[in-house]
């Protein structure tokens, strides 16, 4: 299972033009923000697997309605188990004043949750299911370990 | 979104904001101002348990989130930090922490006014760092931590306590 990259995206904007992600190494031209004029204008976004075992996942943004993508790195000190990325994707859309959000949280095993809130409930789950490593096995004594004396 | 960003947890030390790149290792909760990460630090620079009921506190810890060479093709941000949620040493050990934006030189903590226990930032009530960061270079606000000490705390070395970060990335 890779944990980071695991999915590549592609973009069809309204005029049907295909703008896809950059190389590895390569300065993304696209950006996911107002700044853009083609931001506006996106009509498909997909996730496209560069691994085996993953489904492409596509998402039609309904009208009027903005795309929601980021991608969340969960890390920890010691590295005690590792970094992983989750690929979020949604939409956001304000109807007679009323923010509507959809938002589908992608983890490097498939696994694909529709979170209410900004925390899917699988998070724990999937960090429970991967590598840890022994405390005591890091080098170089990382994390906080504290030593405590006694007043003389 | 050609590579993900370059995002490194910092400690930062001293007068000058002295930054010592921690990613993937740690910090030593200790009497002194540095951002070491070995035994040796911490046996040489002890918390003495308090006699009474007084408590003992670690010299502060500031932390921050900041990017390196490899920059978001938009943007990092929605910093958070939680911890593993459970007490150590039944409860005689406290980790605390607070958010700040504007560095002031590590001192040695005597109080955990205006901190809140790790304890309560949990993987269901993360706390927040502010930082939406665009270039090399750029910090998020400062993550300050502490450790809190009472007379009925276990002498030796303490268990290794893990913190768990996220952010978001475009």
């Amino acid at each position: 299972m890779q944990l980071l990259e695991y999915y590549k995206w592609q973009i069809i904007l309204e005029d049907k033009t295909v703008v896809d992600q950059s190389e590895p190494g390569e300065k993304e031209l696209f950006k996911f923000n107002k700044d853009n004029k083609l931001f506006g204008k996106i009509k498909t976004f997909s996730l496209v697997p560069q691994v085996k075992g993953l489904n492409q996942i596509t998402l039609n943004l309904p009208e009027n309605s903005r795309l929601i993508y980021f991608r969340r790195t969960i890390a920890n000190t010691g590295d005690l188990f590792p970094k992983f990325q989750i690929n979020m994707v949604g939409w956001q859309s304000t109807i007679k004043n009323v923010n509507f959000k959809y938002i589908m949280y992608i983890f490097p095993d498939g696994k694909v949750e529709i979170a209410e809130d900004d925390e899917p409930k699988y998070t724990e789950e999937f960090v429970s299911s991967l590598p840890h490593r022994n405390a005591s096995d890091i080098p170089g004594c990382t994390g906080c370990k504290p030593s405590l004396e006694r007043k003389k | 979104m050609a590579s993900p960003a370059d995002v490194n947890l910092i400690c930062n030390y001293g007068a000058g904001q002295t930054e010592t790149a921690i990613t993937g290792a740690g910090i030593d909760f200790i009497t002194a101002d540095n951002c070491t990460n070995t035994s040796g630090n911490r046996t040489s620079n002890p918390i003495t348990i308090p006699a009474d009921a007084t408590n003992a506190y670690s010299y502060e810890k500031w932390l921050k989130f900041q990017l390196g060479t490899t920059e978001p093709d938009t943007q990092v941000t929605n910093f958070k930090f939680w911890g593993g949620g459970a007490a150590i040493d039944s409860g005689n050990v406290k980790d605390y922490y607070k958010t700040t934006n504007t560095y002031v030189q590590p001192a040695l903590a005597t109080t955990n006014d205006g901190y809140t226990a790790v304890t309560a930032a949990t993987a269901g009530a993360k706390a927040s760092v502010a930082g939406t960061l665009n270039t090399s270079g750029e910090a998020s606000s400062y993550l300050v931590m502490i450790l809190e000490v009472n007379s009925l705390a276990s002498q030796g070395n303490m268990d290794q306590q893990t913190y768990n970060y996220s952010y978001d990335e475009n």
